[in-house]
């Protein structure tokens, strides 16, 4: 083995991976790999280009016929080929569609920067927004001067403000869905007529506060609950089934299955209706699961306590 | 302590006093085991034979009957050792000209892509950009595309193929944990008793 230059030691690894390393370089490598860590490393590397090269058609005919009958024998890499293909057919895929550039990816966070300036009961966020804008601006001006430490620094401020103004935005938001259901109960009040008051809330996977689940109080009237859980949910799936859990003995209350016309907009939540009167003052697990190809997978699990009516 | 676990776990102290050590040196014994069965041409046995290593080696050392200080070259011995005995075997010849098996449902493009897009997804952004980057400028043109690329992220051809290396790596850890969760699937009557209520 010829460790002496990096290609040469690739080149080495490549020909033991196939099989195709005479007797003594082998056994050298052999030797090399029980007593060097960082050896480990160059191997999953040498494995790693193989495969892309394999998949390029960089490979000679014997190398070819080496992979595919020594190389490929371990489970692992022929997973690792899969992913490694699927990855090349995702890409080709997406090539068609026009790669988002720095200017789409700005206006897009512009655009979620100006969502919660639109909604309701939000002007002090707008303001803050409007604040920290004219700072960041201001800022801005002068950058020609400043040093390579301090754009630094201005870039750190401008990471943290977008953090901040997306905090804000889900509060806001939360704030809109609390005025959207104070302006529901309000009209039912007003109307005489039969109708099924809604409370929303909005659950984040696990949902548990110092080990405690989310505490959840809902008015007497209220017969129907829109629970929003947040959750990434994969592009690719088609049904989801929510079931509700009893946390001290695990028992199963109630279920619904869901399509993809229940998720928001952006992905981000799927929302769910159920009847009140199944939740009892108790503790709770609400489970998520999802579908792309009929099996469903787990998506999420939430915990919350129910305060009773 | 039973009497199976109690050679193992010596082992695992000979490697490591200190656990959580011993457990990583363990790991990466075994990495390194199934690399030589690999290199070997052991094919599908050389999970088997690695194991076969590990519980000779812990059982000879238990006993006492090993003078070596380091496990590492030992378990190297060990393991050329139950490689000539696998050898010697007719069956052994037999493996070693077998085709590779066909992937697993899991292992094809189908059955990965919900996986691999959702971790594709949880990548950094400066990640998923160079990747990006890498295979569109492969196709568009393979050597000057990727040249480019390089020059586009600052890095030379080589770091540009290391970078790509250890995202793709991250990545099949992803989606291999993925693909273990999505066997904990979910299966629902579609119709027949339920526990609960069914809206």
């Amino acid at each position: 083995m010829n460790a002496d230059s990096p290609s040469l030691l690739l080149a080495s690894l490549r020909r033991y991976l196939l099989g195709l390393s005479p007797e003594s370089e082998r056994d050298q490598l052999e030797d090399a790999v029980f007593s060097r860590d960082e050896i480990l490393e160059q191997i999953d590397f040498a494995e790693d280009d193989l495969i892309e090269s394999y998949l390029r058609g960089n490979l000679s005919e014997p190398e070819v016929s080496a992979f595919k009958t020594f190389f490929l024998k371990s489970p692992d890499r022929r997973r690792q080929l899969e992913i490694s293909r699927a990855m090349r057919t995702i890409y080709s895929l997406r090539e068609s569609e026009p790669a988002p550039s720095r200017d789409r990816e700005q206006r897009s966070i512009w655009h979620r920067f100006m969502m919660p300036v639109r909604m309701p009961l939000f002007p002090a966020a707008a303001v803050a927004l409007l604040l920290l804008l004219g700072v960041w601006m201001g800022s801005r001006l002068t950058v020609t001067t400043r040093s390579s430490e301090e754009l630094a620094g201005l870039r750190d401020q401008l990471s943290r403000t977008e953090q901040r103004l997306r905090r804000e935005q889900a509060r806001g938001e939360e704030l809109a869905r609390e005025t959207e259901r104070l302006r529901m109960a309000a009209t039912t009040k007003s109307q005489p007529a039969k109708t099924s008051p809604v409370f929303s809330f909005l659950l984040a996977p696990g949902n548990l506060r110092d080990g405690e689940p989310k505490r959840l109080a809902i008015p007497p009237d209220a017969d129907r609950l829109d629970v929003t859980l947040e959750s990434d949910i994969p592009s690719d799936f088609r049904k989801f089934r929510v079931i509700i859990r009893r946390s001290s003995d695990g028992a199963e209350l109630w279920s619904k299955s869901l399509e993809r016309t229940a998720i928001s907009r952006d992905g981000s939540s799927i929302t769910v209706t159920l009847p009140s009167s199944i939740l009892p003052k108790g503790d709770y697990l609400l489970t998520l699961s999802g579908a792309a190809d009929g099996k469903y997978e787990v998506l999420n699990d939430y915990s919350f306590r129910m305060a009773g009516k | 302590m039973s009497p199976q676990l109690e050679p193992f776990n010596r082992f695992l102290a000979w490697l490591d006093p200190e656990p959580q050590a011993a457990g990583k040196k363990y790991l990466l014994l075994y990495r390194r085991l199934q690399l030589f069965f690999h290199g070997r041409g052991c094919g599908v046995d050389a999970d088997a034979l690695a194991d076969m290593t590990v519980d000779r080696a812990a059982r000879r050392y238990a006993a006492g009957d090993v003078l070596s200080s380091d496990p590492l070259p030992y378990c190297l011995a060990v393991a050329r050792y139950i490689f000539l005995e696998h050898s010697k075997k007719p069956k052994a010849a037999e493996l070693a000209f077998e085709p590779a098996a066909p992937p697993q449902p899991d292992d094809t493009y189908e059955g990965m892509s919900p996986c691999l897009n959702r971790c594709l997804r949880s990548l950094p952004p400066d990640d998923e950009a160079l990747v990006r980057q890498y295979y569109e400028g492969e196709k568009q043109e393979r050597i000057r595309g990727r040249g480019e690329t390089a020059d586009r992220v600052g890095l030379s051809k080589g770091g540009l193929r290391v970078e790509v290396y250890r995202i793709r790596k991250k990545l099949k850890t992803c989606v291999t944990d993925c693909l273990q969760r999505r066997s904990r699937t979910v299966t629902f009557p579609e119709k027949g008793p339920h526990h609960g209520r069914h809206d």
